[in-house]
């Protein structure tokens, strides 16, 4: 990877780091979104970085993120109770190893188009729930 | 048994790259009796298994510059302390609509966007 480190590159990445970190922490997910467009621009003239290679750059970053936010979301009071998790942990490390390993074996792009409609439907239908629209 | 299939291919998808890690979250949310707090912390720490697992596999077959992450780890590591007292300080409805709006523009992003263009695949 030949990322030049100008300052201004390093303000990018503290920056999209900030607005990844705080979407990580007030809605539970996403930030991977900015970091995959930033890192994306910024290796835009670089012919051997590709998009799996921008994502598991992004998956690395986010992973500190989560853990702080964790810490943060069980310490203090008002605590949401965190023992039914356990459960998805096993599927987790499972699913984890195999999504990662079938990367190089299937075309992710239309997959990709079809989980993003099924994010837009599930997103919409949250607002509506919540607004007492639906 | 449902839910492990469910988390299973959420996860698989995650490690895909193909939803990032909202998947989950938006199952806990629609489909299930938790709060969107607990379902957000629930969330969290099935990525954090289900990332770390990925990337096993993905340090030794993909390019990851660790200054690259570290810099964005530095940037994120005060704003997901930022996010997570504001997470605390908004409502669950509040939290749910900010939640909604996000996964649809996200949604709309990926479906429409045309980034994976600009880094070679």
């Amino acid at each position: 990877m030949r990322l030049e480190y100008h300052s201004y590159n390093i303000w990018i990445l503290l920056l999209v780091g900030a607005a990844a970190g705080v979407c990580n922490g007030l809605i539970g997910c996403g930030g991977g979104i900015f970091i995959v467009y930033a890192l994306s621009y910024l290796y835009r003239y670089d012919g051997e970085v590709g998009k799996k290679d921008v994502f598991a750059t992004a998956v690395a970053s986010i992973l500190p993120m989560s853990a702080v936010s964790v810490f943060m979301y069980m310490s203090g009071g008002n605590a949401p109770d965190a023992s039914g998790a356990y459960k998805y942990l096993l599927p987790a490390v499972i699913g984890g190893a195999v999504g990662a390993l079938l990367l190089d074996r299937i075309k992710s792009r239309l997959l990709g188009k079809i989980f993003a409609a099924l994010v837009m439907w599930a997103g919409l239908s949250m607002i509506l729930r919540r607004t007492g629209i639906l | 048994m449902i839910e492990f299939i469910i988390a299973l291919i959420c996860a698989a998808l995650s490690g895909m790259g193909v939803g990032g890690g909202g998947l989950l979250l938006i199952y806990l949310t629609l489909a299930t009796e938790a709060g969107q707090r607990q379902a957000q912390l629930y969330n969290l720490i099935f990525f954090i298994a289900a990332s770390s697992s990925a990337l096993l596999f993905h340090v030794e077959r993909r390019k990851i510059d660790p200054a690259v992450a570290g810099l964005i780890a530095l940037g994120g590591i005060p704003g997901a302390v930022l996010g997570s007292v504001l997470s605390r300080a908004a409502g669950e409805s509040a939290l749910g609509i900010i939640l909604g709006a996000f996964l649809f523009v996200s949604g709309a992003v990926s479906f429409f966007g045309k980034s994976e263009n600009k880094a070679r695949k």
